[in-house]
């Protein structure tokens, strides 16, 4: 299947998980077309330009939102260098 | 002998089984282990039923501006740690132009929490290169510190404000190359780098702005010397953690030198994280290269107010709704009754109050008797319960009450302690001296005891003591430290292996100018002595002696 024909990445889910400097981030996982998942983690000012760009009040609300979503929220984060690694499930 | 330490259990470091004997020690340094010594020392300490090990190595603080006006890394003394390692994630005060002192002091408020009074007064700028700055703590020290210098501080000086716009030149390749010869020469045992950390306007470091060959140029220099990569990598991703072992590995392998990356920890929102990095470390190992990533022994706390949106309250819409509110918005929905009721029914499904219960209060109250008590603890005084209460404790105090969520990642002590187990695994990441205003980062060693090898039973005693001495001594090249051998520094740690902990996280005002920070004191520790002298102990307290050294590597 050539990568135009495969669906496109969206957000799998969303949970809360504690951070290295002591405060609360967000770990999205992300499934790929091929069925692979991966996670980026988002700290509370980038999850919620998050809620806000995909309209929803709830972490339930980010399932099946386009993986393009989060892009948009890193280009904004300033200074983050948060990246999306595909991987192979 | 100018001390004699009697009738102790000797865990000298090595992993063998402990036993019991004497320890004498003279000029500073280990004369003799076990048996009995006969002659009488000038000082004696009946160490029966305590353990006597060798100081404890802490690989990973940020103690770099503390040191300069408390020579003795308070409170890491008195939990047994002898020598630090500060200059980790890139930042070291060293080398560093008079003009880029406000760019660091930036980077280090943001590391650091450090105030501005410690920065202001509390030292004097008597130095610019490396071997300036161990001249500023010779003398101070009452432990031992062996300094990293910074790939961020190497940059500024080289590159100055080009360090964060561009990648270096071949010049300046060069130059950084020269300026870490020069700083390794004068007793840095490594070099720092950091893919992750920050500066007070959350922009990158200068280390993010290097390209790999810079990194690679840089390694060059520390196989001329055979010392110490460390690196932050992007710890909150797997597969780039993944890619950045394989890079540390073939700089190691390249190069000749140990590396280490931190933190690595378990968290049950990315399961498969530890067991496939600690996969990749074992494949890089049997290569050959030395990859040791540094694994913390302490649960992660988060800490939050009503002030900000804490994520913590993203698992419940109507609260992180409400949070997400500005400011007097907020107050006024806390303050409504039905707004209130709905807060309470999403808290307290079915009136369930364990979700908050535990959530202790951890400062920001009028009331400082409230300080340290749980939130089902107050409910219970209040005939309240504890959603309602930390609400109300929230309004009381203009939203500045700070809660605290204790042990909510890394916290699965069955997962964590096999990983500390794993003999690729390092004991690091404390990050002491840093993060100073939000979590204590002390009290990692007695808690390895506590919940490792007395609740958990995944490393013995021995095993435990190998893990924090001549593990980190061998790993970091630290020549003479680590073991209980016979001319050997005489860095020693006598603890009561029944007791050794870590006490409750508590507020301090023993910054500069009264400046506040989270500690923990010791529990258990009987005796520290660093370099031939108590430095330390339950009896007296923390000594005049200055004993501590500059260890080079």
């Amino acid at each position: 299947m050539t990568p135009e024909a495969l669906p496109e990445a969206v957000i799998a889910e969303a949970r809360v998980a504690p951070g290295h400097d002591g405060d609360a981030e967000l770990v999205v996982w992300v499934r790929y077309g091929n069925g692979g998942l991966d996670s980026v983690t988002l700290d509370a000012a980038a999850a919620e330009r998050l809620l806000a760009r995909c309209r929803v009040q709830d972490l339930d609300g980010l399932r099946g939102q386009p993986w393009r979503q989060l892009m948009h929220v890193l280009d904004a984060a300033q200074g983050a260098d948060i990246m999306i690694e595909g991987g192979d499930g | 002998m100018d001390l004699i330490i009697r009738r102790g259990r000797i865990v000298d470091g090595s992993g063998l089984p402990a036993f019991v004997g004497d320890i004498g020690i003279a000029d500073g340094r280990i004369q003799r282990v076990g048996g009995r010594i006969e002659a009488t020392g000038a000082r004696e300490i009946d160490a029966t039923g305590l353990v006597v090990a060798p100081g404890f190595i802490d690989p990973h603080t940020h103690f770099d501006v503390q040191l300069l006006w408390d020579g003795q890394a308070r409170p890491a003394l008195e939990h047994g740690v002898t020598t630090v390692v500060p200059g980790n994630c890139s930042l070291s005060l060293a080398p560093l132009k008079a003009e880029h002192r406000p760019r660091l002091v930036g980077m280090f408020q943001q590391i650091e929490e450090m105030p501005d009074a410690a920065f202001d007064g509390a030292f004097a700028w008597t130095w610019e290169d490396f071997g300036g700055y161990l001249d500023a703590l010779r003398g101070k020290l009452g432990v031992n510190v062996a300094p990293l210098v910074g790939h961020s501080v190497i940059r500024l000086w080289v590159m100055g404000d080009a360090a964060t716009e561009r990648a270096a030149n071949t010049e300046e390749l060069q130059a950084m190359q020269q300026l870490l010869r020069a700083c390794l020469a004068a007793g840095a045992v490594g070099l720092s780098t950091s893919f992750v950390d920050v500066d007070e306007k959350l922009m990158p470091v200068p280390s993010r702005y290097a390209h790999a060959e810079e990194l690679e140029a840089l390694a060059a220099v520390l196989g001329e010397f055979g010392r110490m990569l460390q690196v932050v990598p992007e710890f909150y991703n797997t597969d780039i953690t993944l890619a950045r072992v394989d890079q540390l590995a073939e700089l190691s392998m390249r190069y000749g030198i140990p590396t280490t990356f931190s933190p690595l920890f378990d968290s049950a929102a990315t399961p498969d994280n530890v067991p496939r990095v600690m996969a990749r470390v074992h494949e890089q190992m049997a290569r050959g290269a030395r990859v040791w990533p540094q694994v913390q022994t302490r649960p992660i706390d988060i800490s939050f107010t009503f002030d900000q949106a804490s994520l913590l309250f993203a698992v419940l819409p109507s609260w992180y709704m409400t949070m997400r509110l500005p400011r007097e918005q907020k107050r006024a929905a806390l303050q409504d009754p039905a707004h209130l009721e709905r807060l309470l029914a999403d808290a307290e499904p079915g009136g369930d109050p364990s979700r908050w219960a535990r959530v202790r209060v951890r400062g920001g109250v009028s009331d400082a008797s409230l300080v340290g008590q749980t939130l089902g603890e107050i409910a219970a005084a209040r005939g309240s319960t504890p959603a309602r209460v930390m609400i109300e404790l929230s309004l009381e105090n203009d939203l500045g009450a700070c809660f605290l969520a204790a042990k909510l990642g890394h916290d699965d002590i069955d997962r964590v302690g096999r990983l500390l187990a794993d003999p690729m695994v390092h004991v690091g990441a404390s990050d002491g001296g840093a993060h100073i205003q939000s979590f204590a980062t002390y009290g990692d060693t007695g808690y390895l005891f506590d919940a490792f090898v007395r609740q958990g039973g995944h490393l013995s005693l021995e095993a435990a003591v190998k893990k924090i001495t001549a593990d980190p001594a061998q790993i970091w090249g630290l020549p003479d430290r680590g073991l209980l051998h016979a001319g050997y520094a005489a860095d020693l740690t006598l603890f009561d292996p029944e007791r050794i902990g870590r006490d409750e996280e508590v507020m301090a005002h023993d910054m500069p100018e009264g400046g506040m920070r989270y500690v923990r004191h010791g529990k258990g520790i009987d005796t520290v002595i660093v370099g031939g002298a108590v430095a330390w102990s339950a009896a007296e307290g923390y000594t005049e002696a200055r004993t501590g050294a500059v260890v080079h590597g």
